[in-house]
C-alpha cells in the first residue's frame, strides 16, 4: 500500500474504528475528485468519518444539518444591504469550504438538495447575477438516512448520479466496538494536529491518480460490465458514460492508494459496488435489500 | 487482425486509392490494346470518386452521374460496331469497372472490383507475358488485396496494409512454385482467338528494299543457345526459307514447295536426311510470335522434336502457326554436302526466268560467258564486278525502275542485301547455273550472361545458294563483297550508326557504345530470355525432366509414392502454415492461455475452481485452505500476472514476467 495513503487511513482509523474498508473508499473517492454520499442510520459515525477526512487532508471544513426549512441563501450565503455604504454586500454561506458536510441531506426540501447539487456540479454559486467560484479542491460529502425513515425527500436519479461513491458505513465489529467503549473519553478531538498532508499536496496526488495506467483490456472490463448492464432486462437503470468513466477514475485511485502504477480487475471489483450500486438502484428496494445489482454484474463478467 | 463485423462501413479514402492504384496499371494494359476510350472513361471516373476526398462540398448531380452512364452505354456501342467480339467485351468490362469505382461505396463493390481487377489481370497476362509485365501486374495484385486488407482490418496506413499484403504474398510464393513445378501441365482448353493482321518478321514474297525496311525493326526475332562451342558469328547463316521464283521485281515460293509445306499440314510429314557428315553441333532455338511457320537454324538442321519438320530445301518449318514463344531443338551438321537430288527436278526448279526481259544484264551476261571457261571463273568475275564498281550498301536503297535489275546493275547501284542476292541469282540462272536466293537471318548478339545469341529483326539478311553437281547446294554471299563488315561484324558497323534504326532514336541499341546501357540492356534481355526459358516454356516435357532428376525414374510404384509424398506433404506444409498464421501468439492470446493453464492446475490438483467474475487474487483465499506456500505461490504469480496484463511493459519487462509466469506455474 502506498505508505501516505496508509499514514492517512490509520490516522482516520483512531477515531473510526473498523471500518478500514469504508476510509479507503472515502479517501478514494477523494482522490479521485468525486463527491461522496454516505448512507446509514443515525450515529454510525458519518460525520467522525467526514470531519476526520478533511482534518487529515488539511482542508477546511465546514457542516450544514440539512432540515426540512433549509433555504438555499443558507447554504451559499446572502448579499444584504449595507445601509452605510447603499451596496450589497455577499456573505458567502458555509459551501465557501474545502470541504462540506451535508448532514441529512434527504431532509431538506428539493429545492435546497438542488441548490447543493448544482453548486457540485458546477464548481461555481450565483448570486443575484455574480458567479462566485468555490475552493479548490472542493469535495462534499453528502449524509443521508435510509430512505423508509420517516420525513424524507429522496435525492432524484439524476442528482444521485453527482455522487463518486455510495458508502455506507454498517456497525462497526465488536471488538472494534469493544475498544470503543474503553477508550478514555477525551473531551474533544484535536483536529488540529490531525493533518497529514495539505491542500497542495492533495491537488499533486489528484494529478497523479490521473496518470495511473489502464490497460486495454481493463477498459475492455469496464467496458463489458456497463454494456452487460444496458443490456440486460435484470437491471432498470443501465449505467451511463459517465459511470463508466466514474468507475474507471475511482479504481485509478484505488490502484494509487494501493502503491501501483497500474490499475487491475481487482481494484474495479473493490470499488465498483461503491461507484455503482446508487445508480443501478436509486432508490434502495426496502422489500429485497441484499439483492446487490452490482454484484450481479461482477458475477457475471470474467475479468480479463 | 480485429476483423470488421459491420460491413456497411464507409470506404476509407486510402482504399480507394489503392483500388484506383491497382486499376490504373490494369487498365492501362488494356488502353495498350486499343480500349482508350474505356481507359479514358476510367479515369474520370476514378477522379469523380476521389474528388470528395480532397474537395468535402464536391457532391455529383445526379444528371451528372446518368450522363457518365450514358457515356458508357455509348463507348460500348461504338466498340460493337468498330471492333470484334472480344474486343467488345473487354471493354464492356473495363467500363463496369469504371462505374464500379464510380459507385464504390461500400464493401460489396469493393469486392466486385478486386474480382473483376483479378480477372482483367489474368488476361492481360495472355498478351503481355514477357517478365516486366508479369512483375508489374504482380504488384499491382499485391496493391489491390492490400485495398482489400486495408478495408477489412481498418488500417488507414497503405504502408501496413501493403507490407502486410506483401508478407502474405512472399508465404505463398513457395507454394506457388511448387504448385507450378509439380502440378500437371494440361494442353491449352482453348486458342487465343486473337489473329494478328500481319505476321512480323521475314515474309515469304521478298520485293526489293523489303528487307532494308525490315532491318528497321529492333524486335527479337529469335534467340540460340549452344550446347558446346559456337561457329563464328560470321558463319551464322540462319536458314529461314528459299525462294526460287522470281518474276522480275518479286521473289516468291515454288509451287513445289509450297507443295510440301501443305503436305506437312496435312500429314506432318517432310523428309529425313541421309548420309550427313559430323561433325554435328547441338543447339536449342526459342523464337518469338511471329504468325507464320518458318523456324530458323544453321546449315544443315534437323531436328528430332515433334511439330518441327524437315523441307527439301534444307527448311525447318514447324506444323503449327507460331502464335506464341516457341522452343525447338536444332542439330546441324555444316559440312555436310547432300548430293543426291534429281538433277533434272533442281534445273527446272532453279533455272527459271522472269517474263520481262533485262537487255542490258542479258548482254552483259553472254559477254561474261564468253570470255570465262569454267562456272567458276564466271561467278569469280560477277563477284569481282559487285566488289570493285562503285556498289553501295544501303538501308535506303532508290526505287528501281522496270527493267528492275539493268536499273540497279548500270544504274542505281544502292541496295541492300535483297537485291544483290536476287540480282546475283538472277544472273547466275542467265548463265545456267541453278541458283535460288535463302532469306534469314545473319550473326546474332551474344549475351555473356545467359550464354545465348539473341538475332533480331535487323539482322535479316538474304543470300544466294548455286548448285554445283559434285558439291550440292554451296552457300554464295555476295553482300560480303560489297560489306564485308555486314558479315565479319553486324549491321551497326556495316551502316554506322547514325543510319541504323534512324526512325527510332529511343532504341537502346542506338545507345551501345556507352557501356553501362549496354550492360543494362543485355541484363534485361537475359532475364527475358530466362524468364522464357523456364516459364514461358514451362511444358509437360520440362516437367518430366525435372522430375527425373529429381526423383531419378519417372514410372512405377515407388515414383507414384514419392509423388503422393510430396504432394501430401506440400498440403500438410500449407496446412502447418495456416495453423501457425491462425494461431499466431498475439500478446493476449499469450496470457489468456497462461491464465487458462493456471487455473486448470489449480482445478485438477487442488479442486479449486475459479467462479464466473473472480480475479486471479481472489482465488488466494482458498489457496490459502491447502497450505501456506502454495497461497505464497499463487501471490507470486497474481503479481507477475498483473504487470503481464495491466502493466505498461517493454518488450523485455514482458518476457521477463512471463517466463516467470510459467516457472510459477510448474511449481504450483
Amino acid at each position: 500500500m502506498d505508505k501516505l495513503s496508509s499514514i492517512i487511513i490509520n490516522k482516520i482509523s483512531d477515531v473510526v474504528l473498523g471500518k478500514e474498508q469504508q476510509i479507503k473508499l472515502a479517501l478514494s473517492c477523494l482522490l479521485a475528485k468525486g463527491h461522496l454520499l454516505i448512507e446509514d442510520l443515525p450515529g454510525m459515525g458519518k460525520t467522525t468519518l467526514s470531519h476526520a477526512l478533511s482534518a487529515a487532508m488539511g482542508l477546511s471544513f465546514s457542516r450544514v444539518q440539512f432540515t426540512s426549512d433549509l433555504l438555499p441563501a443558507d447554504i451559499i450565503g446572502v448579499s444584504i444591504f449595507k445601509s452605510d455604504s447603499h451596496e450589497f454586500n455577499f456573505h458567502p454561506g458555509p459551501i465557501f469550504n474545502q470541504v462540506v458536510l451535508a448532514d441529512e441531506i434527504n431532509r431538506a426540501s428539493p429545492k435546497t438538495q438542488s441548490a447543493l447539487l448544482e453548486a457540485m456540479a458546477e464548481n461555481q454559486v450565483s448570486v443575484d447575477g455574480k458567479t462566485y467560484p468555490l475552493d479548490d479542491p472542493f469535495f462534499v460529502i453528502a449524509t443521508q438516512n435510509p430512505l423508509y425513515q420517516s420525513g424524507t425527500y429522496p435525492l432524484p436519479e439524476s442528482q444521485l448520479d453527482r455522487f463518486l461513491m455510495r458508502i455506507s458505513l454498517g456497525y462497526p465489529p465488536k471488538t472494534a466496538e469493544l475498544e470503543m467503549l474503553q477508550q478514555v473519553q477525551t473531551e474533544k478531538q484535536d483536529y488540529a494536529q490531525f493533518a497529514c498532508i495539505t491542500a497542495t499536496e492533495l491537488t499533486e496526488i489528484q494529478q497523479a491518480v490521473n496518470h495511473i495506467h489502464a490497460s486495454d483490456s481493463l477498459l475492455n472490463y469496464i467496458l463489458e460490465l456497463v454494456s452487460l448492464s444496458r443490456q440486460s432486462s435484470e437491471f432498470p437503470y443501465p449505467l451511463s458514460p459517465r459511470a463508466s468513466q466514474a468507475i474507471l477514475q475511482a479504481a485509478k485511485a484505488w490502484a494509487f492508494i494501493e502503491g501501483r502504477d497500474f490499475v487491475t480487475a481487482d481494484d474495479v471489483q473493490a470499488i465498483f459496488p461503491a461507484v455503482t450500486e446508487h445508480r443501478l438502484s436509486p432508490a434502495l428496494n426496502a422489500a429485497s435489500p441484499d439483492t446487490s445489482y452490482s454484484q450481479k454484474l461482477l458475477d457475471a463478467v470474467d475479468p480479463v | 487482425m480485429k476483423q470488421r463485423q459491420n460491413t456497411s462501413e464507409p470506404i476509407l479514402l486510402s482504399t480507394v486509392l489503392l483500388v484506383c492504384a491497382a486499376n490504373l496499371v490494369v487498365l492501362f494494359y488494356q488502353s495498350l490494346e486499343n480500349h482508350f476510350n474505356a481507359f479514358f472513361f476510367f479515369l474520370v471516373c476514378a477522379a469523380v470518386r476521389l474528388a470528395p476526398f480532397f474537395f468535402p462540398q464536391f457532391k455529383l448531380k445526379r444528371r451528372y452521374e446518368i450522363s457518365l452512364f450514358i457515356i458508357a452505354l455509348i463507348i460500348i456501342l461504338t466498340s460493337i460496331i468498330g471492333k470484334d467480339i472480344l474486343a467488345t467485351l473487354f471493354t464492356l468490362l473495363v467500363c463496369l469497372q469504371s462505374l464500379t469505382i464510380l459507385r464504390l461505396f461500400s464493401t460489396r463493390e469493393l469486392k466486385t472490383c478486386v474480382w473483376v481487377l483479378l480477372f482483367l489481370v489474368a488476361a492481360n497476362l495472355l498478351f503481355f507475358f514477357e517478365f516486366q509485365n508479369v512483375v508489374i501486374l504482380f504488384m499491382a495484385v499485391i496493391v489491390a488485396l492490400s485495398a482489400l486488407i486495408n478495408h477489412f482490418c481498418n488500417y488507414n496506413i497503405y504502408k501496413e496494409a501493403v507490407s502486410r499484403m506483401i508478407n502474405i504474398a512472399l508465404l505463398a510464393l513457395p507454394v506457388a512454385v511448387i504448385l507450378f513445378l509439380v502440378m500437371p501441365r494440361l494442353p491449352p482448353l482453348w486458342k487465343m482467338p486473337k489473329v494478328e493482321s500481319q505476321s512480323r518478321g521475314l515474309q515469304d514474297k521478298i520485293r526489293f528494299g523489303d528487307i532494308a525496311e525490315l532491318s528497321q525493326s529492333s524486335n527479337l526475332a529469335f534467340r540460340a543457345s549452344f550446347d558446346g562451342q559456337p561457329p563464328k558469328t560470321s558463319q551464322m547463316y540462319w536458314r529461314s526459307f528459299v525462294l526460287q521464283n522470281f518474276d522480275g521485281n518479286i521473289w516468291q515460293r515454288s509451287e513445289y514447295m509450297e507443295s510440301w509445306q501443305k503436305l506437312v499440314k496435312t500429314r506432318r510429314s517432310g523428309v529425313q536426311w541421309k548420309n550427313l557428315q559430323a561433325p554435328a553441333v547441338n543447339y536449342q532455338v526459342i523464337t518469338e510470335a511471329s504468325y507464320q511457320n518458318w523456324l530458323f537454324a544453321l546449315d544443315l538442321a534437323t531436328s528430332r522434336q515433334q511439330g518441327v519438320i524437315s523441307l527439301p530445301d534444307f527448311s525447318l518449318y514447324s506444323s503449327e502457326t507460331l502464335t506464341q514463344k516457341f522452343r525447338y531443338q536444332v542439330t546441324s551438321y555444316p559440312e555436310s554436302q547432300l548430293t543426291d537430288f534429281d538433277n533434272n527436278q533442281i534445273k527446272q526448279l532453279n533455272l527459271q526466268l522472269p517474263n520481262v526481259a533485262n537487255p542490258k544484264t542479258e548482254q552483259w551476261v553472254k559477254a561474261l560467258k564468253q570470255q570465262s571457261t569454267t562456272d567458276a571463273e564466271l561467278i569469280q568475275a560477277v563477284l569481282n564486278y559487285f566488289n570493285q564498281q562503285d556498289f553501295y550498301y544501303s538501308l535506303k536503297p532508290e526505287v528501281l525502275e522496270s527493267p528492275k535489275i539493268d536499273d540497279f546493275l548500270f544504274n542505281t547501284r544502292t541496295g541492300f542485301c535483297e537485291h544483290y542476292a536476287g540480282t546475283f541469282t538472277y544472273i547466275m540462272r542467265l548463265a545456267g547455273i541453278p541458283a535460288r536466293v535463302v532469306v534469314g537471318y545473319l550473326g546474332g548478339e551474344y549475351n555473356p550472361a545467359g550464354d545465348y545469341f539473341s538475332v533480331y529483326q535487323f539482322d535479316a539478311h538474304a543470300w544466294a545458294e548455286i548448285w554445283q553437281a559434285d558439291k550440292g547446294w554451296v552457300r554464295i554471299d555476295p553482300t560480303s563483297y560489297v560489306a564485308p563488315e555486314r558479315v565479319e561484324f553486324n549491321l551497326q558497323q556495316a551502316i554506322g550508326n547514325d543510319e541504323f534504326l534512324a526512325e527510332r532514336d529511343f532504341s537502346l541499341f542506338k545507345y551501345d557504345q556507352f557501356a553501362a546501357i549496354r550492360t543494362m540492356r543485355m541484363l534485361i534481355s537475359n532475364l527475358d530470355y530466362q524468364w522464357t526459358l523456364w516459364v514461358l516454356n514451362y511444358d509437360a516435357t520440362k516437367q518430366k525432366d525435372l522430375l527425373k532428376k529429381l526423383f531419378g525414374e519417372t514410372s512405377g510404384l515407388a515414383f507414384t509414392l514419392k509423388l503422393a509424398f510430396l504432394i501430401l506433404g506440400l498440403f500438410s506444409f500449407i496446412f502447418v502454415v495456416g495453423w501457425l498464421l491462425a494461431h499466431k501468439k498475439s500478446p493476449q492470446s499469450q496470457l489468456q492461455r497462461l491464465q487458462q493453464k493456471a487455473t486448470q492446475k489449480l482445478a485438477k490438483k487442488y479442486q479449486i475452481q475459479r467462479r464466473q467474475g473472480q480475479t486471479l487474487r481472489q482465488l488466494k483465499r482458498q489457496t490459502q485452505q491447502h497450505s501456506e506456500a502454495l497461497a505464497q505461490n499463487w501471490q507470486t504469480f497474481c503479481q507477475h500476472f498483473e504487470q503481464l496484463e495491466y502493466a505498461p511493459l517493454s518488450q523485455a519487462q514482458f518476457k521477463i514476467h512471463y517466463r516467470a509466469c510459467q516457472q510459477l506455474i510448474k511449481q504450483l
